[in-house]
């Protein structure tokens, strides 16, 4: 069973997406910032990372940029998930590193199908 | 809302005037346009009609001025007749006068009794100078003067029949006239008008008629009346009675048709000075014939028709032939008892008349040139005007209702559409006039509710735009606020990621950052090994440098003094081989020396034999000079037994007689030869003991000359054994000068490798040296770029 980290400053979003991914038979755990983000990559090594990308002080693309660099955690696959919508944002997100690109509001499936596609 | 369409309408009021400058309103373009369509066709016709109706006119008035100059000239031509008759009948009063016809019979009869015509004229002149009178008739004379006095004739002269003066009004130049022209033509023609002149002493141009005078009994000539009458007088008569409707416009003139001088010339100006004020003009060769050579051609024909020299047809022809027309009318013209022939015709715009004058070569003509005649045309042209003035202004009214009817409704709706483009669009237009402008200002009304509505959404649109701007402004504002830290080196500022539309722009600057961030802390820490490392080898770079620097300095040194070495013992070679040279020569010229010697000693000894071979000749010659004495003294016998002989011969001879006196002869001549012989034995005895002491003392000094040669062939022997030690001396020295020259020369190659290869090291050594010093400064300059570098990079601030 896959294990996958699910970033985001608001718990409703936390909760919601957990839920989604829970549904889906993979294996969850969660956190609410990025250093937390960091410290539980560090202990756990997750197969996949769902990030909110707007949080503060450590953004989802700050713990993308931090992870590609280490090449113990380059490899694992960084699912962006946002409001962000427009065009000029899903590039210079993709540019940090970010495998797939979710924006919400989102079905399970989307995040389901950009998961999978993104760990393929 | 207002604002806006406000300064839109500003614009377009400002286009309005810029744009449409030089654009006719409606009114103006049809005033513009239908006036001259309207105008211009009445200006033609006018035109035409003008033209027509003058041109009709004009001809009735050369009709009308032809008829008049012709009236006139006639009228002229009867004037000058009368005139000329008038002047005539005068002269015939006087001619009547009994009392003249008296006095020119006495003076026939005095010319006759004293025998006149039988003198010269030259003569006669002379001899009635004082009076140049033939007579002194006191009555006639006074008669004269009373005559000048009270008519128009200012001279008269009287002669009788042989042409002698006698009667004048003023005293005459000569006293003789029968040899003057006029007078011979008066007397066989009876009435002569000559040419015209100039009086000198009356100061007039005259016209002088002449008459000759008969017995009214007898019918016989008696004599000749001469009257000048001033031509003035005669324009002055013309003038009365030439006048008219266009008379500022005629000029006549009464020429003479046989030399075209002008006798009378009358155009407004002279008619309308009256004769007391009239100039004294003189006429003749100021004026020419009016017209010129055909006027006077014609005036010649006239005249010739007059005095029927031609018939009136052939004069036609004539001037049809000579002059320029297509036809030409002459015509006979009675008044009272004349005949007058009189043509009128035009040449140049100007109408001529010609009329002759009776029993005269005279001819009047009368011009008037019928172009500078105003004409009634005038009149017409002041109709024409004004009717087209009135036409004009009459459609000028009907156009301006028209334009006004056309264009009020379109201005109105113009007036409009310029009040809503000024902003004010609650406005509606009012829908008057034609169709079209109806369905305008309908269109005109739709198009600007369209407008109000696509302005309100327009509004609404721009509201939300710059809601959007005024948040996104703010985001930036944040963003700015966040990171402008930045700037000043402190990198740990973040931007954060709230904003929707900025937060890719945080994250970029984030991520810029922190880049930034790892580079600062890189960076000081290379500066800071590179200044430790810098620290701890900084001395010993020093002395390496100087060392090298020493180093070039000393191989300088050494470089110089083995270049001096070098030099000397180039020249220490040089001096070898001049040392080498002098030797070489010094055992040549030794060598040399040796050989003279053997020569010498060779030629002593070659002179010792020859000395000896001379001694043995000499002793020979000694011997031989003693046998020479010895057959002298032998001769010496001989001669002096023939002189003996010869004596006894003598004596012999002088006992034979004087047989033996040939042989006396010969005994003498014997005993001188004898006597001779011995002379000269003498003498070789003398000579051969003379030559035998000479060879005793030849042999003695050849004695000696042996015994120095001798000595002296030791001395050279002596001398070519020195010279042969000296010989092999000098070669020793030769060949040791030979080896030091080599060996020097060796030398000085070895020195100048050793220079060579000096050099070399020196500016190894000197380049080495360059490099270690520049190699040191380029140490201290990078501590000195590490230290910088350090500094700069301390301006960033990391986290902790």
């Amino acid at each position: 069973m896959k294990t996958v980290l699910v970033v985001d400053d608001l718990q409703s979003e936390l909760d919601l997406i957990a839920n989604y991914l829970l549904q889906a038979g993979y294996e969850i755990i969660t956190a609410t910032n990025g250093e937390e983000a960091i410290a539980k990559v560090a202990q756990t090594k997750p197969d996949a990372i769902v990030t909110d990308l707007m949080m503060p002080k450590m953004g989802g693309l700050d713990i993308c940029r931090k992870l590609k660099k280490n090449p113990e955690t380059s490899a694992i696959p960084i699912i962006a998930c946002t409001v962000k919508n427009r065009y000029v944002d899903f590039l210079w997100a993709k540019k940090q590193g970010v495998s797939a690109y979710v924006t919400k509001p989102c079905t399970q499936e989307d995040l389901v199908i950009a998961l999978q596609e993104a760990m393929e | 809302m207002n604002n806006e369409l406000e300064s839109i309408g500003s614009e377009l009021e400002v286009d309005s005037v810029t744009k449409f400058q030089g654009i006719h309103t409606l009114r103006r373009r049809l005033l513009t346009t239908i006036l001259p369509v309207v105008l211009l066709p009445l200006v033609i016709a006018s035109t035409i009609g003008y033209n027509l109706i003058e041109r009709g006119a004009r001809s009735e008035i050369i009709e009308e001025l032809e008829g008049d100059i012709e009236t006139d000239t006639l009228l002229a031509s009867k004037t000058i007749t009368s005139f000329i008759r008038e002047s005539f009948q005068i002269i015939d009063l006087i001619a009547a006068n009994p009392e003249v016809i008296q006095s020119m019979e006495a003076g026939a009869k005095k010319a006759t009794e004293e025998e006149l015509t039988q003198q010269s004229i030259a003569k006669l002149e002379d001899n009635f100078a004082s009076t140049k009178l033939l007579t002194t008739n006191d009555y006639i004379n006074n008669y004269l003067r009373q005559m000048v006095k009270s008519t128009r004739i200012v001279e008269i002269l009287l002669t009788e029949k042989n042409g002698y003066n006698i009667a004048f009004s003023s005293e005459s130049e000569d006293f003789v006239q029968r040899n003057e022209s006029w007078w011979q033509a008066t007397q066989q023609e009876g009435r002569v008008i000559e040419e015209l002149g100039f009086n000198e002493s009356t100061n007039r141009d005259l016209l002088t008629l002449s008459q000759a005078v008969k017995n009214p009994e007898t019918d016989e000539f008696i004599g000749v009346i001469r009257a000048s009458i001033p031509i003035q007088t005669l324009n002055y008569d013309l003038g009365i009675y030439l006048d008219g409707e266009y008379e500022q416009y005629y000029q006549f003139q009464i020429i003479d048709s046989t030399n075209g001088l002008i006798l009378g010339n009358i155009d407004a100006n002279t008619v309308k000075i009256p004769i007391q004020e009239s100039p004294e003009v003189k006429i003749q060769g100021v004026e020419i014939v009016v017209g010129g050579e055909p006027i006077l051609e014609i005036a010649r024909i006239l005249v010739n028709i007059m005095e029927n020299q031609i018939s009136l047809e052939d004069g036609e022809k004539s001037i049809l032939q000579k002059l320029d027309f297509s036809e030409f009318n002459i015509r006979e013209e009675e008044i009272f008892d004349d005949t007058i022939i009189v043509t009128v015709f035009s040449i140049k715009n100007k109408i001529y008349s010609l009329a002759t004058i009776p029993n005269t070569s005279l001819v009047s003509i009368g011009l008037v040139d019928y172009l500078v005649v105003p004409t009634t045309a005038q009149s017409l042209v002041l109709v024409f005007g004004l009717t087209a003035i009135v036409l004009g202004m009459v459609s000028i009214s009907l156009i301006l209702l028209l334009a006004k009817q056309l264009a009020e409704p379109l201005s109105n709706l113009s007036a409009t559409t310029q009040e809503m483009a000024k902003g004010n669009l609650e406005l509606e237009a009012s829908l008057e006039g034609t169709l079209e402008t109806h369905t305008l200002a309908d269109n005109f009304n739709n198009l600007i509710k369209q407008i109000k509505e696509s302005l309100q959404k327009q509004k609404a649109l721009t509201n939300e735009q710059r809601r959007a701007k005024e948040q996104l402004e703010k985001a930036i504002y944040i963003l700015i606020n966040e990171v402008s830290a930045a700037t000043e080196g402190d990198l740990t500022v973040r931007a954060s990621l709230q904003s929707l539309e900025m937060s890719t722009v945080a994250d970029l600057f984030n991520a810029i950052i922190d880049s930034l961030k790892e580079i600062a802390i890189e960076t000081k820490q290379s500066t800071s090994q590179v200044g430790n490392s810098l620290e701890q080898n900084e001395s010993e770079i020093r002395f390496l440098a100087d060392q090298a620097t020493a180093q070039a300095k000393e191989t300088r040194d050494t470089l110089l003094s083995i270049q001096q070495m070098s030099q000397s013992i180039q020249e220490v070679a040089e001096n070898a081989k001049q040392a080498e040279q002098i030797a070489d020569d010094t055992f040549n010229t030794v060598l040399n020396s040796s050989d003279n010697i053997d020569l010498t000693v060779d030629s002593i000894l070659e002179l010792r034999t020859t000395v000896g071979k001379t001694a043995k000749k000499m002793k020979r010659l000694g011997e031989s000079a003693q046998k020479i004495s010895q057959v002298v003294s032998f001769i010496e016998e001989i001669a002096l037994k023939t002189n003996v002989l010869a004596i006894n011969a003598s004596v012999e001879a002088r006992r034979a007689g004087q047989y033996g006196q040939g042989f006396t002869i010969v005994a003498e001549q014997v005993g001188t030869l004898a006597e001779q012989s011995a002379a000269a034995t003498k003498k070789i005895a003398s000579m051969v003991g003379q030559i035998q002491a000479e060879t005793l003392e030849v042999s003695h000094a050849m004695e000696l000359g042996t015994t120095q040669v001798i000595e002296s062939t030791k001395r050279v022997e002596s001398t070519k054994d020195s010279l042969q030690i000296v010989l092999e001396k000098s070669q020793a020295i030769n060949h040791l000068m030979e080896s030091i020259s080599q060996t020097t020369i060796s030398q000085a190659n070895t020195s100048q490798n050793v220079t060579d290869l000096m050099q070399k090291i020196a500016q190894l050594s000197e380049a080495t040296s360059i490099s270690s010093n520049k190699v040191a400064q380029s140490i201290v300059e990078t501590a000195e770029i590490a230290e910088k570098l350090e500094l700069a990079v301390a301006k960033f601030k990391v986290a902790q």
